[in-house]
């Protein structure tokens, strides 16, 4: 019964309601690598790759060019779906003036 | 790109890769216009590689368990926002017992039901007697989901809670001051200095003490402000503990919430990441 709970929460609130198979999350790569994002186009696909046990989780090109850290409010329940042996792509939808927005699905 | 079909309910659109989309209905997470609202914030953040504590990098919010981690938990926390009380009961009495009744090896929500039991037989009081508290802690409880269950540690708790009751100083709690009331809690049986610690936080909305229990203990380990998730020494590692967040600019009373609810939630995780 320690604390009182916190309020909203960021990184995922935990995994009793998240379906590492049916994940649809609309969201956007932070600070793109400007040498990467000139190699993409809208609609690319790339794989979603975690760093570390801990994250951050990236989108990775298919000749390994990593774009740039994805920022999810579901960050804990991805990793663990993935350290679970799911795997993710992040499809490109839209890239607007250096800002990458993705769709992350299961593979 | 893909291909639109024209629908009565709507257009389904249809990526290359068959994913099915409606529109007008969203994917079922969208986050990026939360993400663009919280670009100034992020931005301001301190840099990934600089200190926060000497060994301890700030690290990006992107990775879990990094004080920048924290800081954005504690940003999207209703805490930021509003005054949000701790308090668990009506008055410091019945907060001193739903305390006792919580800690080491009882779920929370196992706490909160034996509590509700003894409020409902009218058994926080002086008046109680040792045999009533007995009988209302040892007697299954039945759940909502129909499964029955037995609270852990009736013998002790039923004696702690009557010693506790039968007090003759209960009028003097010093319940103003969050260091005077936890020392204080440290006179009744059945309080050390973690439980005396959440009554104190809870009542007092201290930031002064912390609450050490596992979950923020394997938050400190993972984070880097505590050696190891073992308490060896509570005083010290408290004084860790509030250093770390006073580093952060946070309030500990509040921080303490906010990892505790993000790690017991990611229970399964957490146990990976520490200990595979």
């Amino acid at each position: 019964m320690s604390g009182s709970g916190g309020g909203g929460s960021f990184g995922g609130g935990g995994m009793s309601d998240f379906d590492c198979d049916n994940v649809y999350i609309n969201t956007t790569i932070m600070s793109p690598d400007p040498t990467v994002l000139a190699t993409v186009s809208q609609g690319d696909i790339l794989v979603v790759s975690l760093r570390s046990a801990t994250g951050p989780l990236v989108a990775v090109t298919d000749v390994g060019g990593v774009l740039g850290t994805i920022a999810t409010m579901e960050l804990a329940s991805l990793i663990k779906c993935i350290s679970d042996g799911n795997a993710y792509k992040a499809k490109i939808t839209e890239i607007i003036g250096g800002k990458v927005q993705i769709l992350i699905t299961r593979q | 790109m893909g291909k639109t079909i024209s629908m009565p309910i709507g257009e389904l659109l249809l990526f290359d890769t068959d994913i099915p989309i409606c529109s007008p209905c969203k994917p079922t997470i969208d986050e990026v216009a939360f993400w663009r609202n919280l670009e100034p914030i992020v931005d301001a953040f301190p840099n990934a590689n600089e200190d926060v504590l000497p060994g301890i990098k700030w690290g990006h919010f992107t990775q879990l368990y990094t004080p920048a981690f924290w800081k954005l938990q504690y940003i999207l926390s209703d805490f930021s926002s509003f005054n949000i009380s701790h308090k668990l009961a009506c008055n410091i009495i019945e907060e001193i017992v739903m305390c006792i009744l919580g800690g080491y090896g009882i779920p929370s929500e196992m706490g909160i039901i034996a509590f509700d039991r003894l409020k409902e037989r009218g058994l926080i009081c002086s008046k109680a007697s040792y045999k009533d508290i007995y009988d209302a802690l040892s007697s299954p409880f039945d759940l909502v989901s129909g499964k029955q269950v037995t609270y852990r540690f009736f013998n002790q708790k039923s004696r702690y809670i009557y010693k506790f009751l039968s007090r003759n100083d209960l009028i003097s709690i010093p319940d103003s001051d969050d260091i005077l009331l936890r020392n204080w809690l440290l006179s009744v049986d059945g309080i050390g200095l973690k439980t005396a610690s959440w009554v104190t936080r809870n009542w007092l909305n201290s930031n002064n003490v912390a609450i050490l229990d596992i979950h923020v203990l394997r938050a400190g380990k993972l984070t880097g402000f505590f050696e190891s998730e073992v308490l060896s020494d509570y005083l010290r590692q408290e004084r860790q503990y509030l250093e770390f967040c006073n580093a952060i600019n946070v309030e500990a009373s509040n921080m303490d919430a906010i990892i505790w609810s993000f790690m017991k939630k990611n229970t399964k995780l957490v146990i990976k990441t520490l200990y595979s």
